[in-house]
């Protein structure tokens, strides 16, 4: 397993790198609209992944914003939890048959089914601690605590690291180019990482 | 003897049911002061227009033990008795609510009475320092767009969130929301049915609700207040105190927006123009969608309710009532043609509503906003 902290841990970047294009699922429990900080994140990882990959989201969502060049697909949370995790097991196992990386976020709604898929079909899993209050709060619930666990045991890669927030840009305000500038910088590092770690696991197409 | 306006019912009303709290008050140790802004002017056709609001009275006093100010809303009206419920009941699940991740600051409850002919509910006065349209514009902004933040950090999306706010909110969609505003282009249409103009701005809000009815959906389900303007808000240390708890809902996360948006339009365009760029620029194009989309709802909202009001008043405040549905369609003729509202409409009608406004109503509005 390797645990990767931040991003400068790693040194490979995409330019050193010779990428291959891959097919990563990216596994979330949440979605814009929802408005929690990891559905940013991963709306934006889609984007910024699908330029040199075949992304495909599976969110927990009703209507999920739509991203040029990446596959939503999505398991309405209105239905009872049981079912739902049942349902979106189902669909990620179809999904991560033709696969060549999965990607978790934390959150035990999405992290079984991830780990269950990921044992039975053999596939490389890449857990990302991305939702720290999620992760705070499971360490305090005795289930969910167990499946964190679990998932971080068996996870192929573990990546902590997390770029940062978007700089919103505010009438009356001045724009803070070098906040942009360091968000900006923030994700080539982190899409340098993750796509470090997805080459390991790279098969030729 | 002719029968009772509208108005004169109202003056009845007041008189009678301060008569019954008056020495009801005194007794549980409150005063009421002498003027009592909020229950004069135009408050009477304020009653029983929407489904929400009941008929009751909203006093301003003060305890005698220690002199603190209170705001009492008192009724024995049977709406007026559910409203107040609601809005404590409201209130309360804010308060425990597990999957807000911000809070609102509400005035302290001081005292609550439910009896099966009275409900008494009287809370803190938040005193602030200035009103909200008297803050620098960028104080106006940051203000604005944190307490849409905070009502927006309140998304009710699994089948539990669901379950529990269904028993205490009311929860609106898109095929809801399309409903309730073809219900206002029937009454409109009922009262103006020569007036194409209006009606021609009414349909094609029609025609764009249905279009994009996925749009409205993808944002449902957050808490928004439906009457967030100024007078329900105040601002203390950059605190925000909520009042009027009866007027939250899940719905449509911009219909809070919308709202604020449209009353800016009158009272402050240079923030409607603010916080519409503030969506353009940080946010996606369906939300900004889903922006123009509410607006258009709450308008089609505002104009039937001055068509409702119209049968029930005469003189200058049905003269005024006549401008103010001109005022609201030239608004929502400007905001489906994505344009801002001519300043010349706005200075006009501004001028015609301050010759026809009542001097009690214009008292009534001092420091309101």
């Amino acid at each position: 397993m390797h645990i990767v902290h931040a991003y400068n841990h790693w040194h490979n970047t995409p330019n050193r790198v010779k990428m291959t294009r891959m097919k990563i699922i990216l596994a979330t429990p949440l979605y814009p609209p929802d408005i929690a900080q990891p559905a940013a994140y991963i709306k934006e990882l889609a984007r910024r992944l699908s330029h040199s990959h075949t992304v495909t989201v599976i969110a927990y969502a009703r209507a999920p914003e739509e991203v040029s060049g990446v596959t939503i697909l999505t398991i309405s949370k209105r239905k009872p939890i049981l079912f739902r995790l049942f349902l979106y097991t189902k669909m990620l196992w179809h999904a991560v048959k033709t696969t060549d990386v999965l990607l978790t976020e934390n959150g035990a709604s999405v992290a079984l089914p991830a780990i269950i898929v990921s044992l039975f079909l053999r596939k490389p899993l890449v857990l990302h601690l991305g939702d720290m209050p999620a992760h705070t709060r499971d360490r305090h619930r005795f289930v969910y605590k167990i499946i964190e666990q679990w998932v971080c045991r068996r996870a192929h890669t573990i990546i902590t690291d997390m770029p940062h927030d978007k700089p919103e840009i505010l009438p009356f305000t001045a724009v803070d180019t070098a906040k942009t500038a360091r968000y900006e910088a923030s994700w080539n590092a982190h899409l340098a990482l993750l796509n470090s770690a997805f080459q390991r696991y790279a098969t030729p197409h | 003897m002719p029968p009772l306006t509208e108005e004169q019912q109202w003056q009845e009303y007041k008189k009678r049911e301060l008569e019954q709290f008056t020495p009801l008050l005194t007794k549980l140790g409150f005063v009421l002061d002498t003027q009592q802004p909020h229950i004069g002017g135009e408050r009477f056709l304020m009653q029983a227009l929407t489904t929400a609001s009941g008929k009751k009275l909203v006093l301003l006093g003060r305890r005698s033990s220690d002199n603190a100010r209170v705001v009492i809303k008192a009724t024995r009206d049977a709406q007026g008795m559910d409203e107040l419920v609601r809005e404590r009941k409201n209130r309360a699940f804010l308060q425990k609510i597990k999957f807000a991740y911000q809070g609102f600051f509400s005035p302290e409850e001081v005292l609550f009475i439910k009896k099966r002919s009275l409900v008494v509910s009287i809370q803190k006065f938040i005193e602030c320092d200035r009103p909200f349209l008297e803050r620098t514009p960028r104080e106006q902004f940051s203000l604005a767009l944190k307490a849409f933040k905070t009502q927006e950090s309140t998304h009710a999306t699994t089948y539990g969130h669901e379950r529990a706010i269904r028993k205490i909110f009311e929860v609106l969609e898109a095929k809801a929301y399309l409903r309730k505003y073809e219900e206002f282009q029937n009454i409109i249409a009922a009262q103006f049915p020569h007036n194409t103009y209006l009606r021609d701005q009414l349909t094609e809000g029609e025609k764009l609700f249905e279009r994009n009815q996925h749009t409205i959906d993808q944002y449902c389900g957050f808490l928004t207040h439906t009457d967030f303007v100024p007078h329900n808000f105040r601002v203390v240390r950059e605190n925000i105190y909520l009042f009027d708890h009866s007027a939250l809902r899940f719905g449509n996360k911009y219909e809070g927006w919308a709202r604020f948006l449209n009353f800016m339009a009158l009272y402050n365009p240079a923030l409607e123009e603010a916080l519409i760029l503030y969506v353009a620029y940080n946010r996606t194009a369906e939300e900004l969608l889903s922006l123009k989309l509410m607006r258009v709802y709450r308008l089609g909202e505002i104009i039937c309710y001055y068509t409702k009001t119209l049968s029930r008043c005469s003189g200058n405040l049905a003269l005024l009532n006549a401008k103010r549905v001109q005022f609201w369609a030239a608004l929502l003729h400007a905001v489906l043609h994505d344009s801002a509202l001519s300043p010349e409409i706005r200075a006009t009608y501004q001028r015609e509503r301050d010759a026809l406004r009542s001097h009690e109503e214009k008292e009534r509005q001092i420091g309101l906003h």
